[in-house]
């Protein structure tokens, strides 16, 4: 079997064209929870779940948190056994813990983690959601102005209705990279929920 | 120990220099110091494993990422010699070799804030004030994620490890803390495959307290009462280095944590040491303490743990 290529640094991953970096600035760490089986990457929306740990995508009121690292990147994980079971070795550290920005803060944000082919296009005020999956990659915790989540055609995200972690401001465009970014300003807007 | 005059003259020195412009950082390197030396006392992490202080141009730069690595190579793994026949030639051996990758994380302390008018009132030592709570924070991580690592290698008690010849390294040993359980204890990790022996214990200020009792008939004369006099001060018994800890929820009682010689443990690597960020901006300041460090126990064998029941 051929090597798999690596990625490139920039494929999956959350810029932070305003707002980012203060001293004081709102983010947030914690471990991801064992209950995610997706690659969390960089860019995708997670929530706090009750253990304290981040899970993927939005449920009831939770606060929407945009994860400044994939739970594979180097500075939070190193696993040491190989695919067939072999000790390579045990990291003392990393130590798993993952860190993202909080919705509450004032940023504006862009992420690769988006639906890149969305039912409405993308325009400026639209609001986004992020659907709570923790098992499926395409759509768990990635944005999308649909209502049903990403690879959704329900119609637009409505507020009070579902829950909205963003609102689209420049919306999508291909960056630097030429990668597809959607830039947007987080907010926090949970569905009713009773 | 400094007079109260004495510290209160060190507390305005380092005043003076955190407001005149310029003299920022030797305020900070009096901080730095003094942190850098506590931090190195005070660990277990530390003493078990000592960090090497690697640069950047050690790292091993990664196509995928721009995060620092640092790629190590394990001694390879050899198949035993034979005896031949006269007319007969060896068998051959391609040379392969395991390597493991160390990554890096950071350990930071909480930012502490303070009004500089209500820490003129401290008659203690500012330096102390501003690295205490910091260097106890962050001793705590790096001891908690190492002691992680460690039951994780050893995977359970009285399990098996797959990878270190099917030994059990973390024993449940009979019979509370006697001079034969200890001895039981010290025949772990002899047993696998590597053959080590322990060269440093790591025991609790309370277990520690059950091998004060022993008598002069079990610890070897005059020791015994010298220990019953003054407490446990040996630093080396039953030619193994003894640290104390009062980390009671990392090294439970009744527990022995040992370890190999540090080069049959794994690597431990500083990229950036304890370094307090200081800053007065009018009559706030604020610090916090932060180092990027990376470690891995590379070899499964050079750690084992007795637990006394």
């Amino acid at each position: 079997m051929p090597a798999t290529a690596p990625s490139l640094m920039f494929e999956h991953a959350l810029s932070h064209p305003k707002g980012w970096f203060e001293p004081s600035a709102l983010d947030f760490s914690a471990k991801l929870s064992p209950n995610v089986t997706l690659q969390a990457f960089g860019g995708r929306v997670v929530h706090v779940n009750a253990a304290g740990e981040f899970e993927m995508g939005l449920e009831q009121t939770s606060m929407a948190i945009f994860l400044l690292q994939a739970d594979t990147d180097f500075d939070v994980s190193n696993p040491g056994t190989t695919p067939a079971g072999n000790f390579m070795h045990q990291a003392v550290a990393p130590a798993g813990n993952m860190s993202g920005l909080v919705a509450a803060g004032g940023y504006e944000l862009e992420s690769t983690e988006f639906d890149i082919a969305p039912n409405a296009a993308y325009a400026p005020n639209h609001l986004l959601t992020a659907l709570a999956s923790n098992t499926v990659q395409a759509t768990g915790g990635v944005l999308c102005n649909d209502r049903a989540g990403a690879g959704g055609s329900a119609g637009l995200v409505r507020q009070y209705t579902e829950n909205a972690c963003g609102v689209v401001s420049r919306g999508q465009f291909k960056n630097e990279h030429n990668v597809d970014v959607l830039a947007f300003w987080p907010i926090y807007l949970p569905a009713a929920f009773a | 120990m400094a007079t109260q005059t004495e510290v209160q003259l060190l507390n305005e020195t380092l005043f003076e220099q955190l407001q005149t412009p310029g003299m920022e950082k030797q305020a900070i390197d009096a901080v730095n110091d003094f942190t850098r030396t506590k931090m190195r006392e005070d660990g277990f992490y530390r003493r078990v494993l000592p960090p090497l202080q690697i640069s950047n141009d050690e790292l091993d730069r990664q196509v995928d990422t721009d995060k620092p690595v640092k790629v190590v190579d394990k001694e390879p793994d050899s198949p035993a010699a034979i005896s031949i026949p006269f007319a007969t030639l060896p068998v051959n051996v391609y040379i392969r070799g395991p390597r493991y990758r160390v990554m890096f994380d950071r350990i930071v302390t909480p930012r502490f804030v303070k009004d500089v008018d209500e820490l003129r009132t401290w008659v203690m030592d500012i330096r102390q004030v501003l690295s205490d709570n910091a260097i106890k924070d962050m001793l705590a991580e790096e001891d908690s994620k190492f002691i992680a690592a460690c039951n994780a290698v050893m995977i359970g008690p009285d399990v098996p490890v797959p990878y270190s010849g099917n030994v059990v390294q973390w024993e449940t040993i009979d019979g509370g803390i006697t001079r034969e359980t200890l001895q039981d204890a010290r025949k772990i990790m002899p047993r696998g495959p590597s053959h080590l022996e322990a060269h440093t214990v790591l025991i609790n200020n309370v277990t520690i307290k059950e091998v004060e009792k022993f008598g002069r008939d079990e610890m070897g004369g005059d020791f015994s009462q010298d220990v019953i006099k003054n407490g446990w001060s040996e630093a080396n018994f039953m030619n193994m280095r003894w640290i104390i800890t009062i980390k009671r929820d990392l090294v439970p009682d009744d527990t022995l944590f040992m370890f190999a010689d540090p080069k049959f443990i794994g690597k431990s690597y500083l990229l950036e040491d304890t370094t307090m960020y200081i800053r007065r901006e009018a009559y706030m300041l604020e610090f916090f303490a932060y180092q990027t460090c990376g470690g891995s126990i590379g070899h499964a064998g050079g750690i084992a743990r007795a637990d006394f029941a």
